[in-house]
């Protein structure tokens, strides 16, 4: 095999395609298209799932609501107590939390109320907590509304009056997802604001020793208090990767059809070899080339084009979700995205994925370029040239 | 040098359309002669020279090609002959419309080990031999009739065959031009080369250079004048 023959046949390849620039410049525009489209998904997804674990992480070993006909209700902090009991148990919380619909924003946030910052392992990224108004912010919420450490926050309460808070700090962007809507105040306070009696909390946050105890303390848990739903952290994961995982289903099967238009636009780009390509290769063949150097050259060709509109795709995929927030995909993939403050998704890019991408794309469009030009290139020279 | 025994060409066989192109032909041609086909149009000349130029196959018969039966021979080593035996001018020259005139000069050897640059320097020399070498950057397409046959000229004689073929290459050409074309051919054949012409033009098959004639007529070999 020699080096010389294979590089002039990419020479021939490379002056093949920008004979043909205006064609091929819409394949590659076509091409970088659906690439970018389906490497969005995929990178906004697999962001989104990276997020929703690292948010999980943060979550409780167990929740436990107080369930009132068929609906969460307060739960009596007495539970706790009775939740402490259970050997294996470490410790028991109330959390007591609610959300609050910001007209002038047209945004939803999510208000918490915590005994001690310990008891919310966020990162800060700058003031902290002090005062009774006190509140901490998510860096999106702060910067939707332009708070800094030191503004006021007016917010009104279940009465509907409006009530005085000090932003005390600011949660740091690392945690985004968790944090970017969050407003967090004193657990008292936060008790007044929602009307909530003292006594009671949204829900229980339940800590275990020993992980490979959960299953057996979440029984207990549920057999000690029948009218409580027990809630495990795998509980939440499997609800999360069901939502995320369905959406992502839904718009993936959406882009199936533009994946199958893509292919038979591919394939009629291909299979319609014009009469002058189909004239050229006969010429080629006449001339000495053989059915594998004219296999190359297409291949080449094929893969100089498939290749630039994939890493075109790919790039333009990251840009457009890691930079600027997927503004194409949100409204679709985020449900919740005109309630929800902007964030930005932390870049999580994997190998699998971007195979995944090439063979869905890069594969069927060589074979849809090739085939053909094979069909073309098995045939007698003369009857190419002839068009017989 | 060339022999065909009982050659039959026949395209779409069984199909509503099928053609006999060439019906049971023999003929023979030594080395350094040069053979006319001469035969009007649809007497199978010109598939005939597909056959002695190894692009196509005979549905039945044999060709022989510089002591080997190329009818035989499978796809790749067909290629591979044609490669380094056959020089093809074709009727419409089939140059490639996009390529300069050295471009399309060095496309046989494009699938060879020869560096680009050695073979870029072979196309040139030959392009001075035929006049061209200031038209070497030149796109075929902006050439007169007569500079793109001898860019053809120069396309088929650049891997050095010892067996030139033409299909009717003074169909487009006036005389002045088709004579020039009969003069690089008799110098070709002064080197030794081996020479098949098909055509139909007397100032072709009149020339002092040919030593045989082959007519054709509805594929069958009519006539041999030596």
């Amino acid at each position: 095999m020699s080096f010389e023959k294979h590089r002039n046949i990419l020479d021939y390849s490379v002056n093949f395609l920008l004979r043909r620039k205006g064609k091929n410049l819409a394949t590659i525009l076509v091409f970088t298209l659906v690439v970018f489209m389906l490497a969005s998904v995929v990178m906004m997804m697999n962001s989104l799932n990276h997020e929703a674990r690292e948010t999980l992480s943060l979550a409780p070993d167990i929740t436990v609501q107080k369930i009132i006909a068929g609906r969460q209700g307060l739960v009596p902090l007495e539970y706790i107590s009775t939740i402490q009991s259970i050997r294996g148990v470490s410790r028991a919380e109330p959390r007591v939390w609610g959300y609050y619909y910001d007209a002038d924003e047209d945004a939803t946030y999510t208000i918490i109320g915590v005994q001690s910052l310990e008891s919310l392992p966020l990162a800060i990224s700058e003031g902290g907590f002090s005062g009774e108004s006190a509140v901490l912010v998510g860096e999106a919420l702060a910067r939707a509304k332009r708070l800094n450490v030191g503004d006021k926050l007016l917010l009104r309460d279940h009465r509907g009056e409006y009530v005085k808070f000090v932003v005390a700090g600011v949660f740091s962007s690392s945690s985004a997802l968790q944090s970017a809507d969050l407003i967090v105040m004193p657990q008292d306070k936060a008790r007044d604001f929602f009307g909530i009696p003292s006594g009671y909390s949204n829900d229980i946050a339940v800590y275990v020793a020993n992980p490979a105890e959960l299953p057996n303390i979440a029984i207990k848990i549920a057999q000690k208090l029948p009218d409580t739903r027990v809630l495990t952290r795998e509980q939440i994961r499997e609800t999360y990767d069901a939502i995320f995982g369905w959406r992502s289903g839904v718009f993936l099967a959406s882009l199936l059809g533009a994946l199958l238009a893509f292919a038979i636009l591919v394939w009629d780009r291909a299979s319609g070899l014009t009469a002058e390509e189909k004239r050229e290769i006969g010429i080629l063949k006449a001339l000495g080339w053989s059915t594998g150097d004219v296999l190359e050259m297409r291949t080449f060709e094929g893969v100089v084009l498939a290749l630039n509109s994939y890493l075109l795709g790919v790039i333009l995929a990251y840009l457009h979700v890691f930079y600027l927030g997927a503004p194409l995909l949100k409204p679709v993939l985020l449900g919740w995205s005109t309630l929800y403050p902007s964030f930005e998704l932390m870049p999580v890019v994997t190998l699998e994925d971007l195979l995944l991408i090439f063979f869905i794309s890069v594969v069927p469009f060589l074979a849809a370029v090739v085939v053909p030009s094979w069909r073309a290139s098995t045939i007698d020279p003369d009857e190419a040239m002839r068009g017989i | 040098m060339i022999r065909c025994e009982h050659v039959t060409k026949v395209f779409n066989r069984g199909k509503p359309n099928e053609v006999v192109a060439v019906r049971d032909v023999s003929i023979e041609v030594n080395e350094g002669e040069v053979a006319v086909l001469r035969g009007p149009s649809g007497s199978g000349k010109t598939t005939l020279l597909s056959l002695i130029a190894c692009v196509a196959k005979p549905t039945s018969g044999r060709v022989f090609v510089a002591g080997k039966e190329v009818s035989k021979l499978p796809e790749r080593f067909l290629t591979l002959f044609r490669r380094e035996h056959v020089g093809i001018i074709f009727q419409q020259f089939n140059l490639i419309p996009e390529l300069s005139v050295v471009d399309n000069v060095v496309v046989p050897l494009i699938p060879t080990p020869l560096p680009a640059n050695e073979s870029r320097k072979r196309a040139l020399a030959l392009l001075k031999n035929l006049g061209m070498e200031r038209r070497s950057d030149f796109k075929v397409r902006e050439l007169s009739g007569g500079e793109q046959q001898r860019v053809a000229i120069a396309r088929a004689l650049v891997n050095n065959p010892r067996i030139i073929v033409a299909d009717e290459p003074t169909a487009h050409l006036d005389t002045a031009l088709a004579e020039e074309f009969l003069r690089i051919m008799h110098n070709l054949k002064r080197e030794g080369r081996t020479i098949v012409i098909a055509t139909h033009d007397p100032l072709v098959f009149q020339h002092e250079m040919v030593d045989v004639i082959f007519d054709m007529r509805d594929g069958r070999l009519v006539e041999v004048v030596r």
